[in-house]
């Protein structure tokens, strides 16, 4: 009878279960996961781990969900007194891959961690300009910062906030300087055509940003040369079911740096006036069964001209605001643009003031049948103001994708194959585009090989094709999409060990064609307009990482060709696009300091058509130091970086110099 | 007295060239093209055209789109880089490059004897004189977006194109500028839109092209004496936007470009359209951005293409029979012929 009521009160006894949930493709653990069953709730912390408590015996089933992430469905089996442990694997939300072998896909790439992406810099900007072949592409200091893949233009290269476009509606653009490193927990880098997989703009890559806000209060103050300054505020807690977050940041940029005058202007030194920026940002988020994120920034900058048609009035007002909600397999997001851009007294022609604005709502949902992922989704984006000639225009768009995930293991092999396939349709082309990508890859051991191949599509740049006409500029109505007709590319990577040093390195080449680049060009009467050229791309990366970590030194560095041509014989690079990158680090981190030492150097780019008149190769210097002290129930982390030590004025666009040697100095203050 | 300046200028240039009869190429003459969106000259031997040479301007924001030469200089205006660029073509280098006044949008220039430049500058309504050696500059005030020049004997004639914000508002106009005190002592009224471009000939006239508007086919060529500082005539018909031209002083003929028309030619005897709009001279289907003519005669036309590939230089016989193409930069706007000297 005893042994009866003992086994009675065992099996209606509740149950434990732990588990972890992580990136399926990195690996790295997620925290502030929603993980919700009938029995409670619970949520990850910083490792990725949570706990449930009391469960009803049998079969539960746990809905796991996380912005910027499929929601995952995990079936369990609770036996009292026999704690039950799992790991739940998160695909990324912009990818409809299951993307579990996506590390090989990235072969020689790490993806970057937020508190790395803080180290590096205080914006996206900051962080990603030379990581993994990246270049950050800026006319001033506090410009707009736009990135850089495989030597593509920037418009060509997808930024995903949690699976949101970072990218504009109006020219196609991610600018990185929107977000801030605070709410970073992770970006990796998909180097590539991903249109099948990633969409519009993914022409050249895809950069995937993870945000999240750590928990508890914190605030920051900073300073530097040239009148560079700001503020920034964030916290976050949970409250009830829901974790709460916030950021606002405020950041003055360089203004009125020296420069050396072209020799055509006389070669003297001179001042850069006109080139400051005041940024406001702020970001909110929720989380819970319902996540909400809006992000938004307001931002007025001097537009300071050329070296040789420089402006002291001309200035850009803009304010952006994007919400994004999930739900479900449903995601849904706003986005409304303001902007104004005005010079009174231009250093060439006529006065002008320029206004646009512009609405866009999108939607996206996904399911998963009988082992297919499914995608399917819209957006429409209204436009009105001067720049599209005061008429509103609209512009729509739409695509269904699917993709399925293949998987053997033969021997010591795991082997991977996902086929993905993607039709979007939109208002400009009268006739849909079809985007293929296969990715296969296998691992055996610490080698990961990977292969891919396929074909991408983007949908034209509304600034190239709505823009108001005028003296010097005209549309071409006969505009076509762009294309990458096909790219194959191959890589490896490994881990390796040799005595007490570790590290990576990873390999990988490419060739492709991209049919119908937009690129702007005069015409015979030196009527500029937007037009389609074909355009060969090839080139290779190479990566390596070692630790010592007795020692704690890290060291890093990577190399990217990209010879970007016309395609025709003997054709030139094409105009901006840099022949080669590189970048090297040095870091020690000894306990409570960080030192990095890093260079990066963007190799030759023509600021021409022809060939002709290369802006040189240039290499940047920078030391940053961290310094973390502890206060009473508080942490100062105290931060000086030296940038351009050298004082080598980097021009990524001819005319347009960026600030040299300059400093800055950050206190943030954060609660323990 | 200019005309006979301008008849004897030329006439001893071709006679100590070769014989009109009897040509012969010299081994020092080279056709100077400026390569608009490289800001970059290519030359051409005029002996060997297949053994062209690249010469950058510098690197930055120049849009150059004309040129003066004299020996073996040229002096190549780079638009919105203010300044122009003086290219010593025997190096094959830019030996200085002049500052000028912020704002000038520097287009068009001509030669005061071996020692000057005379650069005009449109956006600011001057023209400046640049001593070559020296660099040294000063500026004289003439009329509305001033863009193209010639000197004759002791005077610049300035054309005038007569734009605000990039658009005519009414017909060009030459300003005379006495060199002696570089002072303006005349100006003489075209008749025609968009007088861009400036053409002394071998008869002692200047030869004026109005561009018209965009899309208007109102093209007209306009006949200025510069003794009597007057129009002496108008040749109409010229089409859709006319462009450079060149004096073919072996055929007493104006040979005038056309992107949409191809080479149209007026006779100067008759001052009458020989070769208009309807039969004007296409090769490869496409027209032409400028032309110049090298001692023995022969014509040298450039086509501008996409203005993002390399662009064409299409060698002519007087007869507009094709003798070779020659690859140029990147979109070629201006094209010169002169004979470089040690």
């Amino acid at each position: 009878m005893i042994a009866l009521l003992l086994a009675l009160s065992v099996a209606q006894a509740p149950g434990n279960l732990r588990g972890r949930v992580v990136d399926a493709s990195t690996g790295l653990p997620i925290p502030q996961a929603i993980v919700t069953t009938s029995g409670g709730m619970a949520r990850t912390d910083a490792a990725g781990r949570f706990a449930l408590t009391g469960l009803p015996p049998g079969e539960a089933v746990l809905v796991i969900r996380r912005v910027g992430y499929a929601p995952a469905e995990v079936r369990v089996r609770v036996v009292p007194a026999a704690p039950l442990e799992i790991e739940v694997r998160l695909a990324s939300l912009p990818e409809i891959l299951p993307a579990v072998d996506a590390r090989a896909v990235i072969a020689g790439a790490s993806p970057m961690s937020g508190s790395e992406a803080r180290a590096r810099g205080r914006t996206l900007a900051e962080a990603l300009d030379g990581w993994e072949g990246v270049v950050v592409q800026r006319r001033t200091v506090g410009g707009p910062a736009a990135p850089i893949v495989r030597g593509s233009a920037p418009h060509e290269v997808l930024v995903l906030v949690d699976g949101v476009p970072l990218n504009d509606a109006w020219t196609g653009v991610a600018d990185l300087s929107r977000v801030s490193t605070a709410e970073v927990e992770a970006v990796r880098l998909l180097p590539g055509a991903r249109g099948a997989t990633h969409g519009s703009r993914a022409l050249a890559g895809v950069l995937e940003v993870r945000t999240g806000f750590q928990p508890g209060v914190r605030g920051a103050a900073w300073g530097g040369a040239y009148g560079a300054a700001g503020v920034a505020l964030a916290a976050a807690a949970p409250a009830g079911a829901v974790q709460l977050g916030a950021q606002v940041e405020w950041e003055r940029s360089p203004d009125g740096y020296p420069v050396s005058l072209p020799a055509s202007r006389g070669g003297d030194d001179s001042r850069r006036e006109n080139a400051g920026a005041d940024v406001v940002r702020a970001a909110a988020r929720l989380d819970g069964p319902l996540a909400l994120t809006v992000r938004g920034h307001h931002a007025r900058r001097g537009l300071p001209g050329t070296l040789t048609n420089p402006s002291l009035t001309g200035v850009s007002r803009e304010s952006w605001i994007t919400a994004a909600m999930w739900h479900g397999p449903l995601v849904l997001g706003v986005e409304a643009l303001a902007s104004e851009t005005s010079d009174p007294s231009p250093p060439v022609g006529a006065a002008f003031r320029s206004t646009l604005g512009g609405l866009g709502i999108e939607g996206t949902v996904r399911s998963a049948i009988v082992g297919f992922d499914l995608e399917g989704g819209g957006r429409v984006d209204r436009l009105q103001g001067s720049a599209v000639g005061e008429s509103r225009k609209t512009a729509a768009r739409g695509h269904v994708a699917v993709a399925r995930r293949l998987g053997v293991s033969s021997g010591l092999w795991r082997l991977t194959a996902v086929p993905t396939a993607r039709l979007d349709v939109w208002t400009q082309s009268g006739s849909p585009a079809l985007s293929l990508r296969i990715d296969a890859s296998g691992e055996r051991g610490p080698v990961r090989l990977h292969m891919g191949a396929g074909s991408s599509a983007s949908h034209p740049v509304l600034a190239d094709h709505l823009f108001h006409e005028g003296v010097g500029v005209r549309p071409n109505p006969a505009l076509r999409p762009e294309r990458v007709a096909w790219e194959v590319e191959a890589g490896a990577r490994a881990r390796w060990r040799i005595g007490f040093l570790t590290g990576t390195l990873g390999l990988r080449g490419y060739r492709g064609r991209v049919e119908d680049l937009v690129l702007w060009a005069p015409d015979f009467r030196f009527v500029w307009s937007p037009g389609n050229f074909d355009v060969r791309r090839q080139g290779y990366d190479v990566r390596a990482t070692a630790d010592v970590a007795s020692a704690r030194l890290s060291l890093g560095a990577n190399y990217s060709r990209a010879d970007v041509s016309y395609d025709r014989a003997e054709a030139p690079q094409v105009i901006y696009r840099p022949t080669d990158v590189s970048s090297a680090s040095l870091t020690w981190t000894p306990p409570t300091w960080r030192l990095a030492l890093a260079a990066r150097r963007i190799g030759v780019r023509f600021p021409n058509h022809g060939g002709v008149n290369p802006l040189a190769a240039t290499t940047v210097w920078e030391v940053t130091i961290d310094r973390s002290i502890p206060l009473s129930g508080a942490l100062l982390d105290v931060r000086l970086a030296l940038r351009d030590l050298f004082d080598r004025r980097l021009e990524y666009v001819a005319g347009q110099p960026l600030a040299g040697r300059t400093f800055n100095l950050r206190l943030e203050v954060r609660n323990r | 007295m200019n005309r006979m300046l301008l008849s004897l200028v030329l006439v001893t240039t071709l006679a100590c060239s070769d014989e009109l009869a009897n040509p012969v190429i010299s081994s020092d003459e080279v056709v100077v093209v400026v390569n608009s969106t490289d800001n970059s000259l290519t030359l051409v031997p005029v002996n060997d055209p297949t053994a062209t040479a690249t010469i950058p301007l510098g690197t930055g924001t120049a849009t150059p789109v004309s040129l003066a030469v004299r020996g073996s200089i040229a002096a190549v205006p780079l638009g919105l880089d203010h300044a122009v660029a003086l290219v010593d073509l025997n190096a094959r280098v830019v030996a200085r490059t002049v500052a000028l006044a912020q704002g000038s949008g520097a287009t068009g220039a001509a030669f005061e004897g071996d020692s000057a430049v005379w650069v005009a500058n449109p956006l600011l309504n001057t023209v400046t004189r640049v001593t070559i050696v020296s660099g040294d500059t000063a500026s004289v005030g003439v009329g509305q977006y001033p863009q193209a020049l010639a000197a004759i004997g002791d005077e610049l004639w300035v054309l005038n194109v007569n734009l605000v914000s990039f658009a005519p508002v009414g017909p060009g106009w030459l300003s005379v500028v006495d060199l002696t005190n570089a002072t303006v002592v005349d100006s003489v009224g075209l008749t025609g839109e968009n007088s861009q471009f400036l053409v002394p000939a071998e008869d002692g006239l200047l030869y004026v092209v109005h561009s018209g508007r965009f899309g208007g086919a109102d093209g007209r060529l306009s006949v200025v004496d510069p003794d009597a500082r007057r129009e002496l005539a108008v040749v109409n018909g010229l089409g859709e936007f006319p462009g450079a031209s060149a004096d073919d002083l072996r055929r007493a003929r104006v040979l005038v470009t056309s992107f949409a028309h191809g080479l149209m030619e007026v006779d100067r005897a008759t001052r009458t359209l020989t070769r208009g709009p309807d039969d004007g001279i296409l090769v490869d289907g496409a027209g032409f951005a400028g032309i110049a003519l090298d001692s023995s005669g022969r014509l040298y036309a450039i086509q501008s293409g996409d203005c993002v590939a390399p662009g064409a230089i299409q060698i002519l016989q007087a007869d507009f029979s094709r003798v070779r193409t020659v690859a140029a930069g990147s979109c070629p706007f201006a094209v010169a012929a002169t004979r470089l000297e040690p």
